[in-house]
């Protein structure tokens, strides 16, 4: 799948404010005095505050690490509330039907697979108890867990897995065309019962990277409210949801692992914006708010904390490779040397994230070859060669299409056209709206040249099928049999060794092949407010509650 | 009482063509805009399958034309249809954030009218004089100021400063009515101040062009008290240009002050149009569109009628 970091359809306010502003200015000095006297009454205001914060929150800028530590350090309290920050709102309940990473990010918390992440990525199991990959890898036997019960109290059976297997994968009769199906499952031909306590799922073809995806939803049989009051097995309940306002949760008390969650109730608060987000948490009334901009974390209030770790995304200025110059490579690697991703990384994001050379998340350890962000350094000269060997000694004029509804990408897209300047390449940037940029852009090809980022995909595979000659996602338009053959061979591959081979030939392939220029995995910026421990990052978009508690001593409600 | 049958019946029938009119519009214009619904309910990576599927199953592949008289016979018997962003019912989910938005709109309505007439009368009393000259200078600043901002303003100053309100954190009436409208109130004075600004501005001008009137010479000369001629006869007078201005700001506020409650983080309708336009939610987006048509048509309508209740001349027009 694919993202702006998050999907947020969000106003960037900020801008819109300047250029208002702007044009107020303009109508009559008369006026243009007077409001200046206003504004310069609301920044001594703003400015008198930003200075207090800093001078009292030194530690914001290297990163959270003295605070992680000291957040392990203090003991964890049961009970109390919280409200969490979120500025999109949810697409639904329906943990089948949801796509946007904003809403199964918090749906993480009521819902839960066969298998569930764990914050270093491992798969552990959730309501199977463990699980059997028969020695052909045709066949996943899982064993469910004893006594895991839903949030109504009945006992899930191996009839509501099966349901919630065959409704995910998309073959559940009568099928429902509003599920979205990961492509990944439709490889899933059967799913059976053993006996009570055993379930098969049976594949069409052999596949060692199902796992992460049985990570899907397990609902109740047949239950048809799950749009409105959505059941699951989660660590949370759901207690209500009003759109544009709030999602409440309330901990389920009969949670099969012992010991969490702590918090008795979890509201998720909807912002219109970051920017509207913020001005809560500097009244008090957010408790944690993810995606914070670099601009946010230097003003952070007293009494919060940063925590920030890998989005597992990877931005990048992608290419459509079909169209003219850039179908010829050598343009294309120009590029790649033109571009300085560090100084993107510095300027945009305050040096926070971490600059990649190819199409894997360095969080998929194994499988992503960190020597690849060498092939192309930072050298112009170089670029000025490549131009000139493609016959454009003179550079070329090109477009940047960039969504408009998220900043990071709009200022990498700036400091990539005065960089592009540098080796003579005019970029234009084109701003458009971000479901159009899915329909012109995404579906149908029609750009030069875009900056967004790819999110997480649960399994290394999954981030490099779109680059497939006849994949319906490869909007960069990379066609080469080559990477297509050896695809092949590693979509068959069951020795881990020999696949991570074949994986890291694909990625250099990708890279040499310049299909785009990698930028970074930026880094998430979450803003935690210093009463609360056990904040933890994924590798995936997960916001988990569970391990979310009071430190001892500032829980209201033993106090 | 015929005339006056006749002439509502010619009103509703063209507000039943003008929203006739606006569901066309929205309804193809929503075609002609890049994006696709089925896109963005089943996400990017959706095969062509996979779309058609839905498009089947949500009759989105059908002909333009069949596609809106299958709306439009829906939306006459009161059904506007289903969510593809929320999954929920329009009808449910748009009369949860209209009671946001008409709160919003009766509080700064309210606000606008309190503050403005007082102000107005005084400024035009006192034309020129000092006090005349301060509030012309103030309601200059004040009209120009764009009210997000001043949202923005008083959160800064209320909300973080000085503590009077929490920012975003709106409480539904139910739960607690005190709270919500003392939340309420800080918005309505960020949609209130630009318009009251305005309102007093035109008040004054309208009643110093009446007070030149001959009329009020004529009631002067017979021995009338200046304060009962302003408020006999110069003020029924000066208020039929102020009506239409304040009907139009009514109509405004009452489509939703899409900023302000970005500001606020109100869960009102401005937002909730936001946030279906941008997800191509075509359903949502077409009842919010009928309804701010209707708003708009309906307070014509209602002026209308008022201007012949204040000035019975106009009915013969």
């Amino acid at each position: 799948m694919f993202f702006l970091y998050k999907m947020k359809t969000k106003l960037s306010l900020n801008n819109e404010t300047k250029s208002l502003v702007g044009c107020v200015f303009m109508l009559t000095t008369k006026l243009a005095k007077i409001l200046l006297l206003v504004t310069v009454f609301a920044l001594v205001l703003c400015g008198c505050s930003g200075n207090k914060d800093e001078s009292k929150t030194p530690a914001n800028d290297d990163l959270s690490l003295t605070e992680l530590t000291e957040a392990a350090q203090s003991e964890p309290t049961y009970g109390g509330s919280i409200t969490v920050g979120i500025t999109q709102d949810l697409d639904g309940l329906d943990p089948h039907k949801a796509i946007s990473a904003g809403t199964k990010e918090v749906l993480f918390n009521i819902f839960e697979g066969l298998v569930k992440f764990d914050p270093d990525g491992n798969l552990n199991p959730a309501v199977a108890e463990n699980y059997h990959i028969s020695s052909d890898g045709m066949v996943y036997t899982f064993t469910l867990r004893e006594g895991v019960k839903f949030h109504d109290g009945s006992l899930v059976s191996v009839e509501d897995v099966i349901y919630s297997i065959k409704r995910s994968a998309g073959i559940l009769e009568p099928k429902d065309p509003t599920v979205v199906v990961e492509s990944a499952l439709s490889v899933i031909s059967d799913v059976v019962a053993t006996d009570e306590k055993m379930v098969e799922v049976r594949l069409k073809q052999v596949d060692s990277e199902l796992l992460p995806y049985l990570t899907c939803a397990i609902v109740p049989k047949d239950y048809d409210e799950l749009n409105t009051k959505p059941i699951g097995t989660g660590p949370f309940k759901f207690v209500s949801y009003t759109p544009l306002q709030s999602i409440v949760l309330e901990k389920n008390e009969e949670y099969y692992l012992e010991g969490v969650p702590y918090l008795d109730r979890v509201t998720f608060k909807i912002s219109s914006n970051v920017d509207a987000a913020f001005m809560e948490l500097q009244a008090g009334a957010i408790d944690i708010l993810p995606y914070i901009t670099d601009v946010h974390a230097s003003q952070l209030p007293k009494g919060y904390h940063l925590e920030a770790g890998p989005m597992n995304l990877i931005q990048g200025l992608f290419i459509n490779n079909k169209v003219p110059p850039f179908d010829n490579k050598l343009v294309r690697q120009a590029l790649c040397y033109a571009v300085d991703r560090q100084a993107v990384i510095d300027m945009v994001a305050g040096g926070r994230g971490r600059v990649i050379g190819t199409n894997m998340y360095p969080g998929f350890k194994k499988y992503y070859d960190e020597s690849l962000v060498n092939t192309y350094p930072y050298d112009p000269e170089k670029a000025k060669e490549l131009l000139k060997e493609a016959g454009h000694p003179n550079g070329f004029q090109f477009t940047i299409t960039v969504p408009s509804n998220y900043q990071p990408h709009i200022d990498t897209a700036q400091v990539i056209v005065e960089q592009l300047k540098q080796v003579g390449i005019t970029a234009k940037i084109q701003l458009i709206e971000w479901s159009s940029w899915k329909s012109v852009v995404y579906k149908g090809r029609n750009y030069e040249t875009t900056i967004v980022g790819l999110a997480a995909e649960l399994a290394p595979r999954e981030t490099l099928a779109r680059f497939r000659s006849d994949a319906e996602n490869n909007f960069m338009n990379y066609i080469n049999p080559d990477y297509d053959g050896l695809y092949k061979q590693a979509e068959i591959e069951t020795v881990e060794e020999k696949k991570i081979q074949l994986y890291k030939q694909m990625q250099a392939m990708l890279t040499n092949d310049a299909v785009a220029v990698f930028i970074q995995d930026p880094y998430q910026m979450t803003a935690v407010s210093d009463k609360l421990g056990g904040y933890t990052h994924y590798p995936i978009y997960v916001q988990d509650m569970s391990l979310v508690y009071y430190k001892k001593g500032t829980n209201p409600i033993n106090e | 009482m015929k005339v006056w049958m006749k002439y509502t019946v010619k009103k509703f029938i063209s507000l039943v063509i003008s929203l006739l009119f606006t569901s066309i519009v929205t309804f193809t214009a929503f075609q002609v805009i890049p994006g696709d619904g089925a896109l963005s309910a089943l996400g990017m990576d959706a095969t062509e399958k996979q779309l058609e599927e839905y498009r089947e199953e949500m009759g989105l592949n059908k002909s333009l034309p069949i596609r809106y008289i299958n709306w439009l016979k829906d939306a006459l018997k009161g059904d506007f249809g289903y969510s593809s962003q929320y999954q929920m019912k329009v009808s449910a989910l748009i009369s949860g954030r209209l009671n946001v938005t008409l709160w919003l709109a009766v509080l700064s309505f309210l606000l606008i009218i309190v503050v403005s007439i007082p102000i107005g009368i005084l400024s035009a009393r006192q034309n020129d004089g000092t006090l005349d000259v301060l509030i012309t200078l103030l309601t200059q600043v004040f009209m120009s100021v764009p009210p997000f901002f001043l949202g923005l303003l008083i959160t800064l100053i209320f909300g973080i400063i000085l503590k009077w309100f929490t920012p975003g954190n709106y409480i539904d009436p139910g739960e607690n009515f005190r709270m919500f409208i003392r939340f309420m109130m800080f918005p309505a004075i960020a949609v209130a101040v630009p318009k009251t600004a305005m309102t007093i501005k035109f008040l004054r001008s309208s009643l110093l062009r009446e007070m030149e009137l001959d009329y009020v010479r004529t009631a002067r000369s017979k021995g009338m008290a200046n304060i009962s001629i302003l408020f006999r006869h110069i003020l029924k007078n000066a208020l039929i240009p102020v009506i239409t201005i304040l009907a139009m700001m009514l109509a405004d506020i009452l489509a939703g002050s899409i900023l302000v409650e970005q500001v606020f983080n109100l869960p009102g309708l401005g937002r909730l149009l936001v946030s279906s336009i941008a997800n191509r939610d075509y359903a949502v987006v077409q009842a919010i569109v009928l309804y701010i048509a209707s708003v708009v048509i309906i307070i014509n309508f209602l002026v209308d009628l008022i201007y012949q209740w204040i000035d019975p001349r106009v009915k013969r027009d």
